[in-house]
């Protein structure tokens, strides 16, 4: 088994219009029977557009939203088990990083207090008398030196420091807890293109020094292409296509995958189109309302390949070999 | 190619009275000169805080009198704006430069339907009765690709996705079919599968009505695919300028480098980017020498006595760099 798996995974919001009592009367399926797993020392990416399900599907892997159905694993348990029984393993063995830096650590607490605060929590949980000041100081040190952040900013406050360290902050905080699974939810979509750069390098970094496993959630297909060794495609609540980052990013096989792809500008393509003449190929209008999602497939309004059956039934993943597997009926 | 805006020795300076410590001066833009032509299309590029945004609001006079100061020449079709009066200045908003931003839900009245909002804008720009203004508002809501064009004539801002708003922004931009149409980050805010369909709406009824076009954003891709001529601003100043593809091809500053060697390149997964170390300097200080010399690999000593000019270095490319001739930079090519 690896190191996280999930199965059949779902979750609904109330949403939509209320009744005589302010009762929602719909629902929106965020997360709508989903699989997937992160092995050992795995860089998994998980590639959707907003409202596609991404960040709630993190969410319930870390056992921060209660799931409606389904099932977490994590090291072999399940979740809601460990919660129960062990709660600080379960928290130190998974951590998340977060979108937006400056809302994820405590403005009235200086860095050094953050940073040290994790290390008193987590050291009371192993009960070593030995973890006395000297050792916290040490730690919350080398947590810094291997995020790249001088000591200076330990009495820092985060209001204090640039959007790039306060990530640093973010990720050095999530590693004093010595995790095996980082999520990484949008980690550098709130940073400049230069910082992105830093923080990208940072994390593939801790998967070579520490073997840290990650699942890194993002809508950006260049981040996710440059780091993973596996991509998963979420639209609408579900996963469409996963596979092998290699395999998927030069033979995608959905039609949303390719889309994306398509979509996604990329500065090489434009120069080369220069001889190529190519015309691009976008998807046509926007996602149906998804809180009434259409019948069968829930691509199939914006898909260019719409056959009779699409409209009729939704597609589970099908297998296309060596671990690609796509939710379409073009491969059935 | 007739030259409709002509930008010389721009300076956009906020109060910052939080900031009083540090002078209380926030420089945004330090000296920007910029030509383009009638139906020529523009990026300006640059990371957040590089004085784009800025610059731009100066094209329209949108900055607050009583807390920015803006100077130097902006001349539109060769009629000096900063002499303007504010009544004046009307005339020109809308019908000669008009404005698309980032966020569309919050340049829109939320408590007018948008199809009225589109139809007020026709109505103004042409001189239309209220009917005939409403049939021109709704054919342009079917060319802009909005589905179902009648019932979402009839709806409220929110009712609409951030895609549908940023369509009908565009369409009230565009509705006195303006000489130049100025986007900042106009798709930032929207997904990649939608900001396509947008970066085409504008590139079609930008062709349809001779518009030319400022593009502000912070997307390599976009610039590359969406413009002709493209400006890297750095610091509140622009540090390289050219033609698009010359440029991504082979950039001649440091800074522009930086940018393209920070994107992932196919094929070398799990690499090592480069990065540009360290951090753009304070707005509210200036440095004696050039302004990216404490980030620059390529520094000498000359960068930290002064102030490079962004001069003519080929034709059509200019930058401000002391090295630019010596230095062999890397493109994307």
């Amino acid at each position: 088994m690896s190191l996280l798996e999930a199965i059949g995974l779902r979750k609904a919001f109330p949403a939509g219009r209320t009744d005589l009592l302010g009762r929602r009367k719909d629902s929106l399926r965020a997360v709508d029977g989903v699989d997937i797993s992160v092995g050992e020392g795995e860089v998994h990416g998980l590639v959707g557009e907003s409202g596609c399900g991404k960040s709630t599907l993190g969410r319930i892997l870390l056992g921060l939203i209660k799931n409606d159905g389904g099932c977490v694993y994590f090291m072999g348990r399940d979740i809601e088990e460990f919660a129960r029984e062990d709660e600080d393993r379960l928290r130190s063995g998974m951590q998340i990083v977060f979108q937006n830096p400056y809302s994820s650590l405590n403005p009235r607490l200086s860095v050094g207090s953050t940073l040290r605060e994790v290390v008193r929590v987590t050291s009371r949980r192993n009960a070593s008398a030995s973890a006395g000041r000297d050792d916290a100081s040490r730690r919350v040190d080398a947590a810094l030196d291997e995020v790249g952040l001088p000591r200076d900013v330990l009495p820092r406050y985060p209001r204090e420091l640039s959007g790039g360290q306060l990530q640093r902050v973010g990720i050095a905080r999530a590693l004093l807890v010595r995790p095996r699974l980082l999520i990484a939810d949008e980690p550098l979509s709130s940073l400049d293109l230069s910082v992105q750069a830093q923080i990208l390098n940072l994390l593939a970094g801790l998967r070579e020094s520490r073997g840290l496993a990650m699942l890194l959630i993002s809508h950006d297909l260049r981040v996710i292409e440059h780091v993973s060794d596996r991509v998963s495609v979420m639209y609408l609540g579900r996963i469409v296509e996963t596979g092998p980052t290699d395999e998927l990013f030069s033979g995608a096989l959905h039609p949303y995958t390719r889309a994306l792809i398509a979509s996604a500008s990329d500065p090489r393509r434009a120069l080369n189109r220069k001889t190529e003449s190519a015309v691009l190929p976008t998807m046509m209008g926007e996602p149906p309302d998804a809180i009434n999602l259409p019948r069968g497939c829930r691509f199939a309004t914006r898909c260019p390949y719409r056959m009779p059956r699409c409209a009729q039934e939704e597609p589970d993943l099908l297998d296309a070999g060596g671990g690609h597997r796509s939710a379409c009926w073009l491969l059935a | 190619m007739s030259e409709l805006l002509k930008i010389e020795g721009l300076e956009v300076s906020f109060d910052d009275p939080a900031h009083r410590g540090e002078g209380g001066v926030a420089r945004a833009v330090r000296g920007i000169d910029l030509v383009l032509g009638s139906n020529e299309s523009l990026a300006l590029v640059g990371e957040s805080g590089s004085g784009k945004t800025a610059a731009v609001k100066a094209i329209m006079r949108l900055h607050d009198p009583t807390k920015t100061r803006v100077s130097g020449r902006i001349a539109l079709e060769g009629r000096e704006l900063s002499a303007m009066s504010e009544r004046e200045m009307e005339g020109i908003r809308g019908r000669l430069v008009s404005m698309v931003f980032q966020d569309p839900m919050t340049s829109l009245n939320p408590v007018l339907r948008v199809g009225d909002q589109v139809a007020e804008a026709v109505s103004l720009s042409r001189g239309l009765n209220r009917r005939s203004a409403r049939a021109v508002a709704l054919e342009l809501f079917a060319k802009a690709g909005i589905p179902s064009p009648e019932a979402l004539f009839r709806r409220y801002p929110h009712e609409f996705s951030g895609g549908m708003l940023q369509r009908a922004m565009i369409l009230i931009a565009l509705a006195a079919s303006p000489k130049l149409l100025i986007a900042d980050e106009p798709t930032t805010a929207l997904d990649v599968t939608v900001q396509v369909q947008i970066l085409e709406l504008i590139e079609r009824q930008r062709r349809e009505l001779g518009t030319a076009l400022i593009l502000v954003t912070h997307d390599m891709g976009v610039v590359a695919e969406r413009t002709e001529r493209a400006a890297v601003m750095y610091a509140g100043r622009i540090v390289e300028s050219g033609r698009t593809l010359e440029l991504l091809a082979k950039p001649l500053h440091p800074y522009s480098e930086g940018l393209l060697d920070a994107l992932p390149r196919p094929g070398t997964r799990g690499e090592k980017l480069k990065t540009i170390d360290g951090f753009a300097p304070s707005v509210f200080e200036e440095a004696p020498g050039c302004p990216f010399a404490p980030r620059c690999r390529y520094v000498q000593r000359p960068c930290l006595a002064e102030i490079p000019a962004l001069t003519e270095a080929a034709t059509g490319r200019r930058v401000a760099c002391h090295r630019a001739r010596e230095l062999d930079l890397r493109g994307i090519a």
